[in-house]
């Protein structure tokens, strides 16, 4: 009782498990007993094995701190001993559900280290892909973020346009998570025939449905209840711990790697971010319903401007980037996600660091848990979109 | 919502060039800066350890810099100087970026830094990880311990290149298994080099394969002796097909020559 | 008015019958909304929902029944073993004993007690001890959260509930429930046969929300709410246990849709003024019809579930304590006093 942590205020507290927990009173007129709760490893609402332990006064959590690496599975250590073909099927697997974006990364890496020209139709379609990606993650937070608030429908109407979506990325790339279809120096092959129409009409049908969720979820009035000022994050706190993707988006701070450092061709398409106000729940569930509109307005154009030509370049057996180093960031469908690739000029890299949106924005989380009430932290962890896999390589 | 297109944000006329960063970072901090690289349109800075927190603080409060965002700190391996660790900083208004790389004092046995939790808050767990993947301690960090993402009870430092990857010693291929201690550190500062061709390539495919030639012999080594122990802990048929099975397995390793796959 | 079927001599016949009638009402209810909630939300969903089980999935649940019978029952170490294995029944018993009263039809009903209704309310109350005993017993802190909340919702909602019922007990001037329904047979409005629910319309809306959080169903949940106590107080049960707490919602859903029919919605009557038929025929007739507006309202449970999030503790107790008191308060000073003037 006497003992108390030793540190307080903005710094994250070390935590892990077995680890022997005190209790702090505050003000001594009201001794009431806090309760150390375990949310985690394997909670509903954590979607994974992220673990939280937090205390609680009564419903009000005092204390939070995240604990993560359930699920560290060395991706870097394992990216040290495979060549990069192999790792672009391996990166595909941190963060699933942003399987193309996380491939792009890599291969726009070693194509940076070899100075290497990628064909302008290859690069197009990886737009096109990227984008697709990002409707296909951001449609799984939109269903899952309903489900947390107790919403049981959203998820159903989400997962039928995955599928819908999966069906055609996969006549592609014959994926359907992990899409495997960049290459150093282009791609796999080219799109089957009949991909572009397909593209477009479900373009056409993911705007209607898109409007659908707005009405299921933004007409309720206790989804305002639950999500508005819930959770309302500082955009210096945002960037300070280097919150990115819609998170920071709903702080009203357009920083997006499309935006602010185009890769690919995104300097040649107008790409619009939206924007929040606020920071809460509430915005960031709306910046993630208004960046599948723009994702489909970036769709759209990639339809309209997809050269001709080869996807591939002609590519040694086995590929050896030079020996240096390059820090390549890409926007994933959560946030910036950046490689940092240092190689000595064999067939695999020396090191391979993946940066990765999750792991930034959880970091971020106990400041928006401490003092808010439990049932907010749903509304919380479920708005600060993470993928645990992401988290912890 | 309000959206920001790409049309209406061209890059600040704020922003500088690499070599503008570099010359302005060397400038304030003379005796901080060990050196300063362009590579691939990208500015890495050599920084003394013991200040690296300062040119941190600098980047970030600068106004001409102004660099708010911190990114991601990898730890580096660097053979016999020890473990270097990169930072990237990045600011949100200007637009540019710096990598700062600094080699952590104290060589392969007691890699230490100064910790930059001071001067950004979201460098806490990314040194976090870089104490869990190679050891290295940040001085004035507040909590390193437990580790991050391994167990609390691991032993070792997994990304070090001497910590083996347990399939490796069985299978070496494509992987390297420890330093080479002839070549030059990852962290050198020179640009891209163009990857020796020809022969050496040979050559080095050559050592490659009879150190794989190696590694199998040592494999199966390993196998006969495990089966040996089994034949005596349990004897009779049954190990019969268990040997069988065993030295099929062998075949399918000596077997799996890595297959390249043309991309073209 | 009609006398009960199952007034029998002798007496210990007319006992069993009565507990028969009761128990089996209260798992076909049960089992009959609980498929209803399987079909309404999937359909609602865009998906199918059970097909397999014979036509349609219609054997799902007793499917699940089943399954459940086979589950390995476990208490846990640190429980409380005789609270922990009383908790279900307690959850289930006030849900079999209310069936005694309610009219199911004319002469349909095991007993005509004088104060019905409050007795069925006041049994109702006692599902809370379920619940808390389980929150209580598991020795976890989900489930004690659970528990907590589940007796401050119940707290709060029970007001609204017995507040709606009075208005209409100040209507018909009797608390029993045949009684009510046979007064509202004969109610007018202005000239016009015309059930409670249409001038009690505020009644009815309260009766109908407080219903929802007295059975914890969505949009009030909170107690078991999946994605933030796991399954509240239920987190620690298995098998037959957690099948009986299921079994207690569902019924409880049948229970209170049969109050808000008689109460407001004219029972077994198609419309006030509207008769049935005499005898046997009149009997299945009014059954049917009961029924069906149970199932109505039973449907409209299962839709706002598929369309409302969850609410907040703390909202949930605000709407309670600030809105529906004081308009319950106000429905019965209007009703009294429209009851006088006219």
């Amino acid at each position: 009782m006497s003992e108390t942590l030793p540190q307080e205020g903005g710094v994250m507290l070390p935590g892990g498990p077995g680890e022997a927990m005190s209790v702090e009173i505050r003000d001594r007129s009201l001794v009431t007993q806090e309760m150390n709760l375990n949310i985690g490893p394997q909670h509903p609402a954590t979607h994974g094995v992220l673990r939280v332990v937090i205390d609680l006064d009564g419903e009000v959590i005092v204390r939070a701190r995240p604990v993560i690496g359930y699920m560290h599975r060395g991706f870097e250590k394992l990216a040290e001993v495979r060549d990069y073909r192999q790792i672009i099927a391996l990166v595909n697997r941190h963060d699933w559900i942003s399987a193309f974006c996380n491939e792009l990364g890599v291969a726009l890496a070693v194509e940076r280290l070899m100075e290497l020209e990628v064909p302008t139709r290859a690069q197009w379609i990886r737009v096109l892909m990227g984008e697709w990606n990002r409707i296909l993650n951001h449609l799984m937070f939109i269903g899952s973020f309903g489900l947390e608030l107790g919403a049981i429908t959203p998820v159903f109407f989400s997962f039928r346009e995955r599928e819908d979506i999966q069906a055609f990325l996969e006549s592609a790339t014959g994926g359907r998570l992990h899409f495997t279809y960049c290459r150093v120096g282009g791609l796999k092959e080219d799109l089957p025939r009949g991909f572009l129409d397909a593209s477009r009409q479900m373009a056409q049908t993911m705007r209607s449905r898109n409007d659908e969720y707005r009405q299921l979820l933004l007409g309720n009035e206790i989804f305002h209840a639950r999500t508005k000022g819930v959770g309302a994050l500082a955009p210096d706190v945002a960037i300070d711990y280097g919150v990115t993707g819609p998170t920071l988006h709903a702080t009203g701070v357009a920083e997006d790697t499309r935006l602010t450092e185009p890769y690919c061709v995104y300097d040649q398409l107008d790409v619009s971010v939206p924007v929040g106000t606020n920071g809460d729940s509430y915005d960031r569930f709306v910046v993630l319903l208004d960046r599948i509109d723009a994702s489909l307005d970036l769709i759209e154009q990639v339809h309209e401007g997809l050269p001709g030509g080869p996807v591939n370049l002609k590519m040694p057996k086995t590929v050896k980037a030079p020996k240096g180093a390059v820090y390549v960031r890409t926007e994933n469908p959560l946030g910036q996600g950046g490689y940092y690739l240092v190689s000595d000029g064999g067939k695999t890299p020396w090191r391979m660091r993946m940066r990765t949106p999750s792991f930034s924005n959880i970091q971020m989380v106990p400041e928006l848990l401490e003092g808010s009430l439990l049932s907010d932290m749903i509304a919380i962890l479920g708005s600060v979109y993470f993928v645990v896999g992401d988290v912890d390589r | 919502m309000p959206t920001v297109r790409s049309s209406e944000t061209p890059p600040p006329a704020t922003r500088l060039a690499p070599e503008a960063i570099g010359a302005l970072l060397a400038e304030r901090l003379p005796e901080a800066i060990v050196a300063t690289t362009v590579a691939h349109g990208q500015l890495t800075v050599d920084v003394v350890p013991e200040h690296l927190p300062r040119v941190a603080a600098l980047c970030k409060r600068e106004k001409a810099l102004g660099m708010d965002f911190f990114d991601m700190m990898a730890g580096v391996d660097a053979d016999e100087d020890g473990f270097s660790v990169v930072t990237r900083l990045y600011s949100t208004r200007h637009r540019h970026e710096v990598l700062l790389r600094a080699l952590a004092e104290g060589g392969r046995e007691a890699p230490r830094l100064p910790t930059l939790t001071g001067v950004y808050r979201g460098a806490n767990w990314h040194e976090r990880e870089a104490y869990d993947m190679y050891g290295i301690t940040f001085e004035g960090h507040p909590g390193l311990e437990p580790r991050i993402l391994t167990v609390e009870n691991f032993e070792g430092w997994p990304l070090r290149k001497d910590f083996l990857l347990t399939t490796r010693e069985i299978k070496p291929w494509p992987g390297e298994k420890v330093p080479k201690p002839k070549e030059e550190p990852a962290t050198s500062d020179e640009a891209a080099q163009p990857a020796d061709e020809g022969p050496s390539e040979e050559e080095r495919a050559a050592a490659k394969k009879a150190k794989a030639e190696r590694a199998k012999q040592k494999a199966a080594e390993m196998r006969a002796k495990k089966r040996a122990q089994r034949e005596a802990e349990a004897g009779g048929g049954a190990t019969a097909s268990g040997g069988a099975s065993e030295s099929g397995k062998a075949g399918d390793g000596a077997g799996d020559e890595p297959e390249e796959g043309g991309s073209a | 008015m009609a006398t009960s079927v199952f007034a029998l001599e002798p007496l210990w016949l007319a006992l069993l019958l009565q507990a028969l009638a009761a128990v089996l009402l209260f798992l076909i209810g049960a089992l009959v909304v609980g498929y209803l909630e399987h079909k309404v939300l999937a359909h609602m969903q865009d998906r199918l929902g059970p097909m397999e089980a014979i036509w349609h999935g219609i054997g799902q649940l007793p499917a699940d029944g089943l399954k459940f019978l086979q589950k390995e029952d476990i208490i846990p170490t640190a429980a409380d073993r005789w609270v922990f294995a009383l908790a279900p029944a307690v959850a289930v018993v006030p849900g079999v004993v209310i069936i005694a009263v309610l009219p199911f039809g004319p002469g349909l009903w095991l007993t005509d007690l004088d104060a019905g209704i409050f007795f069925a309310l006041a049994a109702s109350g006692v599902t809370v001890l379920g619940t808390l005993m389980a929150g209580w017993s598991s020795a976890n802190k989900f489930s004690l959260m659970g528990g907590l909340r589940g007796a401050a919702q119940l707290i709060s909602y029970e007001l609204p509930l017995v507040l709606a019922a009075a208005a209409i007990v100040i209507q018909a001037g009797t608390l029993s429930l045949p009684g009510i329904v046979e007064a509202q047979h004969g109610f007018t409005l202005f000239g016009v046969p015309m059930i409670y629910g249409v001038p009690h319309i505020i009644g009815l809306g309260l009766f109908f929300v407080a219903a929802l959080a007295e059975l914890s169903r969505p949009p009030f949940d909170m107690p078991i709410a999946d994605s933030e106590l796991i399954a509240g107080h239920m987190t620690e049960y298995t098998g037959m246990r957690y099948a009986f707490f299921m079994l207690s919602e569902y019924a409880g859903m049948v229970i209170l849709s049969a109050l808000a029919t008689v109460l407001f919605l004219g029972g077994w009557y198609p419309w006030p003024g509207v008769g049935l038929p005499e005898g046997a025929a009149g009997m299945v007739l009014g059954f049917v019809i009961t029924f069906a507006k149970i199932l109505v309202l039973s449907a409209i449970m299962v839709w706002l579930r598929a369309t409302f999030p969850r609410m907040r503790e703390d909202q949930l107790q605000r709407l309670s304590w600030s809105v529906l008191i004081p308009l319950g308060l106000l429905n019965v000073v209007l009703v009294a006093t429209a009851k006088v003037w006219f």
